[in-house]
């Protein structure tokens, strides 16, 4: 980082953040039972964004561009790649704004399970943790990948802070696969900021049951209209929708006009009222912003907006960092009640909603009808609806699931959603 | 204009080459990727001027593989210095190697056969005709702005129009005892988008060019402004669809999506290795419509995923997957064929040096057929005409179809009726579909605007498409 300075310096840069990113890794790559591929890694990055001002007529003007710097860059080249940016930045022209100025701290490291472990033995624990659950003979794992993650963070500022931390992770996605009486397969992923082995293993149990009915799912829903109902990672999906919605970004561009008190779920609420909160997903943001849970919606009004250092500014509020995760109150109905005479779509090919239309979707790969005449199995097909049009009819159940990115009810109902399938 | 060497690799090359050598006194095999990429993107809109590297495709850092005891192992760094050497040497031998033991005690190790190598040394560029470094930020972003200007000055309704452009430098060397290979590739893309609004609702069109060359490509894509603008506005009186199967024709940019969601990763043969792909079992057998041939070409086309050797060392290859109909070949990585006793067909690919290489598609298309657009609508008495995909995703081992589309037009007795619905989720069984396909047109487009996952993660860049398509299609 001192050679990066010294770059800085001697261009007489004087507005600039500096984020060095330092990740080693283990990571095992299995199929079936075997082992097909290791890995590791040691890689430093350090991506340098440079501030340029300037007047274009009677406008102050604020220009920003970003350079990445390897190691092993001479000093001639870092100074090259920072008076490239800083070039650009005088292109890059935006209204004038202030930059975060914070304070300097020590590196910050949250304590986890992980503490006094080296990467080999956590990937020993969870490949453990995967396998545990592969013990049944008519389900079982196709494959796996497990990547941990040790990361290093700091940030330097030429607004006089310096901070960081340290974290470590595990990340992984398998795919489990039932032979009879068709053979099919599902794809799960997971990730975990502390040694939740036992978690995960839970899940592998779960995942090899979804596979074995689906493999006994030979037919799609009758297309038509129905009550459906999302679980876990949907859920997630279907929510990140206020997240967007939120944003002081897209909001200063005027694609919204949300701001606090605005009923960011409609004005006409018949069903729960949602109660969000903003978690961050790191002590500091992509900018050094220093990161807190930040109340979003209560009873379905915006409580705040968030976003980068430039778009709070244009809003005027103080920088938030930008929030990728969220918890979420709420939560009436047993989840066994709310299903009755429900489409309960379990997994997607993939799950995608627009935050920008509100449209949700996606094709089903295992979902059940818990009809009067008992609960069908079905697969393919697809649900196509709008979140705008539903918002104000939804039902949480009282379950609750947690993922690195979510944490509230395990489902949501969702009334009268358009169904493709025979 | 040929793309010029990177100055970082030439100077490493020499270390590369001592550390394949420390490596092979340890190990049966051993290989460097080096890659020195430097990427730029830049962007207007109502929410600000954007310029500057795009983190997600500059690297510049080696992967080193070696092959022992019958498995590979990978390691991913950044630093490299004759003092470094035999700390990298040390790391694979002590730490890397053994990772192997990290596992249960009912976990195997996969035995594979190591792929002889052919020797092979090259130097290849492609060419350009406008660098963008050579035109300059300002001029570039002048060009998106003009562009963002006209689009918003054409309709009401236009909330924001927002256009960019991205350029990717690959400079990439591999050594291994029998290679020694260098390319240097320049791609370019340029993008327009229109956002509209009516009240609360807002609706998106899209359009976008890719190239194998330089910012030539934004004034290729500098003529699609009136119709992304016109779009996103009657976008706005779009109805949902009646879900059910559908008479369609398909642009080729959503035959592309087909092509390459509904059958390009169902041949990725490190998904036959795992017994994640229907397509295993069905070579030599009846895929498609006669009229379908179908290719992934990292070779003969000029795009995004364009190269001379991949990131395992194995040349690029053309490879023709479906032959009229028939399911003839898979692709492959240098690890899967080890599996599967086949020859690399150079389709390892990574998202960086710090990833591991898998199965990937390059540049992927139908061939062209012989009927006109004219006459394709013209045949369709009651249908649609699905345009701008949107997203996909693969489901190898049971062929089934997820695609996004933003449209679709109504069809009537011949002719577009106007009515337009949105947006569209096409579903359904992939054989049944290409099966299905009775009219193609002449003329193949591809577009490498987006980038493919494998699952969730992993991007690289790709292109696919294709004619217009005439098919039945499960719509919902």
């Amino acid at each position: 980082m001192e050679n990066i300075i010294n770059a800085l310096k001697k261009l007489e840069i004087a507005h600039y953040t500096i984020r060095e990113v330092k990740e080693s890794s283990a990571e095992l790559f299995f199929i079936k039972k075997q082992l097909d591929m290791r890995r590791m890694k040691d890689v430093t990055k350090d991506y340098v964004t440079v501030y340029r001002d300037f007047e274009a007529g009677e406008m102050k003007m604020r220009g920003s561009s970003l350079a990445l710097i390897s190691p092993g860059m001479t000093d001639a080249e870092i100074e090259e790649a920072v008076a490239a940016a800083y070039e650009a930045a005088l292109s890059a022209g935006n209204p004038y704004y202030e930059l975060y100025a914070g304070e300097t701290e020590e590196i910050r490291e949250e304590a986890s399970g992980f503490s006094g472990k080296s990467l080999s033995e956590i990937a020993a624990c969870f490949s453990d943790a995967i396998f545990a659950a592969d013990t049944r003979t008519d389900a079982f794992l196709n494959s796996a990948e497990l990547f941990v993650t040790e990361t290093e963070v700091r940030f330097c500022s030429s607004e006089g802070f310096s901070n960081g931390y340290r974290k470590c992770g595990v990340k992984g996605e398998y795919v489990v696969q039932c032979k009879e009486p068709q053979d099919v397969e599902q794809f799960f992923q997971f990730e975990y900021k502390d040694m939740d082995t036992a978690a995960l293993t839970e899940k592998v149990k779960g995942s090899l049951s979804a596979v074995y009915d689906r493999a006994r799912a030979a037919k799609s829903p009758k297309a038509g209209t129905y009550d459906i109902v999302l679980s876990g990672t949907n859920v997630a999906e279907l929510l990140l929708f206020y997240l967007f919605r939120s944003n002081a970004g897209p909001i200063f561009a005027g694609y919204f006009d949300s701001k606090p008190g605005s009923a960011l779920q409609g004005e006409e609420i018949k069903g729960e009222k949602l109660n969000m909160t903003l978690v961050p997903a790191a002590p500091f943001s992509d900018e050094g912003v220093p990161m807190k849970e930040l109340p979003l919606l209560k009873d379905g009004v915006l409580q705040n907006i968030h976003g980068s250092v430039r778009f709070c500014r244009y809003m005027k509020i103080e920088p938030t960092g930008d929030f990728r995760a969220g918890k979420v109150d709420n939560g009436t109905v047993p989840f066994e009640e709310m299903k009755k005479g429900c489409l309960y779509p379990v997994s997607f090919s993939d799950f995608q909603m627009n935050p920008i239309t509100g449209q949700f979707g996606g094709e089903m790969r295992l979902a059940y009808y818990y009809g009067e005449d008992g609960v069908e199995i079905l697969t393919g097909g697809s649900i196509n609806g709008s979140l705008l049009e539903k918002q104000g009819d939804l039902t949480f159940s009282l379950e609750r699931y947690t993922d690195a990115s979510y944490s509230g009810p395990f489902a949501v109902k969702i009334n009268g959603v358009a169904v493709s399938g025979e | 204009m040929k793309l010029s060497s990177s100055t970082f690799l030439t100077e490493k090359k020499p270390l590369l080459k001592q550390l394949v050598a420390e490596l092979d006194r340890r190990f049966e095999y051993s290989s460097v990727l080096a890659a020195d990429n430097r990427a730029y993107r830049y962007g207007v809109s109502r929410q600000g001027v954007t310029a500057g590297s795009d983190p997600m495709f500059s690297e510049r850092g080696f992967v080193a593989r070696v092959y022992t005891a019958g498995s590979y192992a990978e390691y991913s760094f950044n630093a490299i210095s004759e003092e470094e050497i035999p700390c990298i040497v040390s790391k694979i031998e002590e730490s890397l190697v053994p990772l192997k033991d990290s596992v249960p005690e009912s976990v195997s190790v996969f035995l594979r056969a190591r792929t002889e190598e052919e020797p092979a040394s090259f130097v290849k560029s492609t060419e350009y005709e406008i660098h963008p470094k050579d035109l300059g930020d300002a001029e570039v972003l002048k060009k998106l702005g003009a562009i963002r200007e006209k689009g918003l000055s054409l309709k009401e309704g236009i909330v924001d129009v927002m256009v960019n452009s991205s350029w990717q430098e690959i400079h990439k060397v591999f050594i291994s005892g029998k290679k020694d290979l260098e390319q240097n590739i320049l791609w370019a893309s340029a993008s327009i988008a229109a956002l509209a609004t009516a009240g609360r609702d807002l609706k998106t069109s899209h359009s976008g060019h890719s190239i194998l060359g330089g910012i030539e490509v934004i004034d290729m894509v500098a003529d699609k402004i009136g119709e992304v603008v016109d779009t996103a506005v009657e976008l706005l009186q779009s109805e949902p669809l009646v879900p059910g199967e559908y008479e369609c024709i398909c642009t080729p940019s959503v035959t592309g999506m087909i092509v390459h969601e509904a059958f390009g990763h169902g041949v990725e043969m490190d998904m036959f290795v795992k017994d994640r792909a229907l397509a295993k079992s069905f070579v030599g057998q009846q895929v498609a419509s006669p009229l379908v041939s179908m290719h992934d070409t990292s070779c003969n086309a000029r795009n995004t995923a364009t190269y001379f050797f991949d990131d395992e060392g194995t040349p690029a290859n053309d490879t023709l997957i479906i032959d009229h109909g028939i399911l003839k070949a898979g692709i492959s990585d240098v690890l899967s064929a080890g599996a599967l006793g086949t020859v690399p067909t150079g389709n390892g690919r990574r998202e960086s040096f710090e990833r591991k290489a898998y199965t990937r598609m390059t540049n992927t298309y139908f061939e062209g057929g012989t009927d006109s657009v004219e006459d394709m609508i013209a045949s369709v008495k009651d249908g649609l005409l699905l345009d701008q995909p949107s997203s996909g995703m693969e489901d190898p081992k049971n062929w089934g179809i997820q695609c996004m589309v933003s449209f679709a037009r109504e069809i009537k007795d011949g002719k577009l009726t106007g009515k337009i619905f949105s947006p569209i989720v096409l579903t359904g069984y992939v054989p049944d579909l290409l099966k299905s396909i009775s009219m193609m047109s002449p003329v193949v487009e591809l577009e490498g605007g987006g980038m493919c996952g494998k699952g969730w993660k992993e991007w690289v860049k790709v292109s696919d498409g294709g004619p217009y398509i005439k098919a039945r299609i499960r719509l919902g």
